[in-house]
């Protein structure tokens, strides 16, 4: 049974997450718009917001929806970049406090995304408490339902209430919360701004070639990952804790 | 069923089992030195590369959107806060379209 202390380590993660719930809550809100566009319902677009919860996979899906791709595309698009969530899961799993059982584990694994795992993991030095981690996502995932919402709705309701540009101005903020993210640590670390820069280098030539540039955006962005990550990883081999090594 | 439905009942095989998996089986095995490196650095690589290029054309104007960009990027050279680079960047692109750019 949970204990006052187990509730005080809650609640510090739905403070610490609170920012976060007001980064998603306008980023989701530029994707409900997009998801407008797209001619979701609300009820749909808080179905998908709600099962994927992903900044970046729900807009490139949305966005593919509208440029009249397949499902075939969409999907293996998502496949690829949201394969990162695997190593963030993995990381969170390996520092996750002892005693949280399965489901609790699983779930969340489930309301985990890009944000969030930041702050976790640079935030918290070794293991993260799963009571913390559990309060972070409950402020953290509400915030990108609600966004989302609004975002459909102010879409619908069409240019009267948002502008067109106010709109296309919205559609930065995830953009520029992932620059947020990528200055911080490339200032840190050395190895970390070379892995962002030889990725972010790799990706524009790609997208660049005539020959190159049509490609699945999935595939670029896989192709620019893996080169980049494993040349860092030979280069400036890195152990997260003394349980690594 | 709709078409959106569809499509995102496909993408829950493509999402949730990349983040529920990990939390079930992975605990405390332990990885060959180069994929716990690997699981360091593949997150920086993966958002780099979502950013670059498409940041440019996510406003429909890459000068608009470069604003955006920068403002993000300066204000993340002196705050660890990723909100403020979010809000700065929305704020910058609007004022660049208000701007005439």
């Amino acid at each position: 049974m949970a204990d006052r202390s187990d509730w005080a380590k809650y609640f510090r993660g739905v403070r610490n997450g609170s920012p976060v719930s007001a980064a998603y809550l306008i980023c989701s809100t530029a994707l409900g718009l997009m998801m407008a566009k797209a001619g979701f319902s609300v009820w749909e677009g808080l179905l998908m917001s709600m099962l994927i919860l992903a900044g970046a996979g729900e807009f490139a899906a949305v966005s593919l929806y509208i440029a009249g791709a397949s499902n075939f595309e969409i999907v293996l698009t998502n496949a690829i970049l949201n394969a990162r969530y695997f190593l963030q899961c993995s990381t969170v799993s390996k520092r996750l406090s002892p005693g949280c059982p399965v489901w609790w584990r699983a779930l969340i694994g489930f309301t985990t995304a890009d944000e969030a795992f930041s702050i976790a993991t640079i935030g918290e030095q070794g293991l993260i408490d799963y009571h913390y981690m559990t309060g972070l996502n409950s402020i953290a995932y509400p915030g990108w339902q609600v966004g989302t919402v609004l975002g459909i709705i102010l879409g619908k309701a069409g240019t009267s209430f948002i502008s067109a540009e106010l709109q296309a101005s919205m559609s930065i903020a995830l953009y520029g919360m992932f620059i947020g993210l990528l200055v911080p640590a490339a200032k840190k670390s050395r190895p970390v701004f070379f892995t962002i820069a030889m990725s972010a280098s790799i990706n524009i030539f790609i997208r660049a070639l005539p020959m190159t540039k049509d490609i699945n955006m999935g595939w670029s962005i896989l192709i620019s990952t893996v080169a980049a990550s494993c040349t860092a990883s030979a280069l400036w081999p890195h152990t997260e804790t003394e349980a690594d090594k | 069923m709709s078409r959106h439905v569809l499509v995102t009942l496909l993408l829950v095989f493509v999402t949730v089992p990349y983040r529920v998996l990990p939390m079930l089986f992975i605990g405390d095995r332990k990885f060959p030195p180069f994929v716990n490196s690997l699981f360091y650095y593949i997150p920086f690589a993966v958002l780099s590369a979502l950013v670059l290029p498409d940041v440019l054309t996510s406003t429909g104007n890459p000068l608009t959107a470069s604003c955006g960009a920068l403002a993000a990027f300066v204000i993340s050279c002196v705050s660890d806060n990723s909100l403020y680079a979010m809000l700065l960047s929305v704020i910058a692109t609007y004022g660049a379209f208000w701007l005439g750019l």
